[in-house]
């Protein structure tokens, strides 16, 4: 039952959003905040290549198909609201999404730039507007702004995938390895023809670079049937694909960073990458998973998850923040700071929801929970 | 209590979650916001519990779930 999937989907996605989230703050405490915990100065990059650096690749590499996993489930939603006698869905539908992303995507920023600001950040007016359009007020709110322009597109994207859906994942595929051949360029320097109009596409916000996974959940939930018949014989060789992926995503990485000239920055998308994405998201389809779409909790979370997403960042950062303040020795112990933000990151978010739910703000909590 | 004042309890409390203070049977879900993919998901699940029916792939279309009634025909239909 394709409904109980991407429920479960969404809940293994934001579930995997927070694990990410969670390893990039203690990836910051091991190199850029190791003088509160060992007599160094920073950036120190002593605990590149220990067990606990490749735990925390580990745990990015696994979870990168999250952010596709969202737009997927996105797109399929598009597919479910556009009429069957209709090419598109319409205006009204389509401004009424925007509006329940927009208002808590507008709060949460506001959150963040607010934080940012009792930190001593200085930031202008012009900053604060340009980072609260474009998603910047933290590592995460990308996702919103772009997926606002998907659902501005979906008329355009959901005719194309009702004429030749072929052709329309093979454009967006196009852009999607462009995109991803892109981050090649910048990392290891190449100079090549047309590198600035590469760049000009690489913004995670902006998108051309994710816009293929939209459309794939568009293409896939009209022609459903069609799919789980042709992809179906093909489900183990996904799965193999995808767990022998997460090994060489991590090689990969190494490779990158290492001819990169620099220490350290934090991962981005590759074509493997990609590919490892497309991998889970197929195999998450095609089997049958019977068990896992029982499991309550998942689903739970799956339906919270758009709460989760807003909330979690502004969580993360205050706890890590209070770390580093009053409990830095705690930061020089990434098997316990790890498990922590993880749990900080999914839990208090909910908390928040199920307090706001059962308090005299219970009729806004649409608007601040998505 | 019949089928349809079910399915406005819940979708007033899970799924409208204050964005609209009182819905009627023939109220457009979507146009309204009230139902988002997340939304839609959900009040899957709940049919098939709360009702005892099985909503199958092809079943999950714009046209079942637009409006409370359409919601209700559609389960008297599996019924």
């Amino acid at each position: 039952m394709i409904t109980k999937k991407l429920l479960s989907l969404n809940g293994i996605s934001i579930s995997s959003v927070i694990l990410y989230h969670a390893a990039g703050w203690v990836f910051i405490a091991m190199f850029w905040w190791t003088d509160r915990f060992r007599n160094v100065a920073v950036p120190n990059f002593d605990l590149m290549g220990s067990p606990e650096y490749y735990l925390l690749r580990f745990i990015e590499q696994l979870v990168i198909f999250a952010i596709p996993a969202f737009l997927f489930v996105s797109g399929y939603f598009i597919a479910f609201s556009t009429p069957k006698d209709q090419p598109a869905p319409s205006w009204l539908i389509i401004f009424s999404r925007i509006k329940s992303l927009l208002i808590p995507f507008l709060i949460w920023s506001l959150i963040m730039l607010v934080i940012k600001l009792i930190e001593g950040e200085k930031i202008s007016i012009a900053q604060g507007i340009e980072m609260v359009v474009l998603g910047k007020t933290t590592e995460a709110f990308y996702f919103i702004p772009l997926l606002i322009q998907f659902y501005l597109l979906s008329p355009l994207i959901t005719r194309a995938a009702k004429k030749s859906p072929f052709f329309l994942l093979l454009i967006t595929g196009f852009f999607l390895l462009l995109v991803r051949f892109g981050q090649y360029v910048l990392i290891l320097d190449w100079t090549i023809p047309g590198r600035d109009l590469i760049r000009f596409f690489l913004p995670s916000w902006f998108f051309p670079g994710n816009i293929f996974w939209f459309a794939l959940g568009i293409v896939i939930a009209f022609n459903f049937s069609a799919f789980k018949e042709r992809f179906h014989p093909w489900r183990y060789f996904f799965l193999i694909l995808a767990i022998l992926l997460i090994p060489l995503g991590m090689l990969e990485w190494e490779y990158l960073l290492s001819h990169s000239g620099r220490d350290w920055f934090p991962p981005r998308e590759t074509i493997l990458d990609t590919v490892y994405g497309f991998s889970v998201l197929i195999s998450f389809l095609t089997f049958k998973l019977k068990k896992l779409t029982k499991i309550k909790a998942i689903q739970s979370l799956g339906t919270l998850s758009f709460g989760i997403y807003l909330a979690h960042s502004a969580v993360m950062i205050v706890i890590a923040k209070l770390i580093y303040r009053f409990v830095p020795k705690l930061l020089g112990l990434p098997l316990l700071y790890l498990p922590l933000l993880i749990v900080c990151g999914l839990f208090i978010p909910i908390i928040l929801i199920m307090i706001t739910k059962r308090s005299p703000l219970k009729q806004w909590v649409g608007y601040l929970f998505g | 209590m019949d089928t349809n004042q079910v399915l406005i309890n819940y979708v007033q409390t899970e799924l409208a979650k204050g964005r609209k203070s009182e819905i009627k049977p023939d109220d457009d879900l979507l146009s309204e916001g009230i139902l988002d993919s997340l939304g839609i998901l959900q009040l899957v699940s709940f049919l098939e519990e709360t009702f005892d029916i099985e909503v199958d792939d092809e079943d999950v279309v714009l046209e079942n779930f637009m409006t409370i009634s359409a919601i209700n025909d559609f389960i008297q239909s599996k019924k």
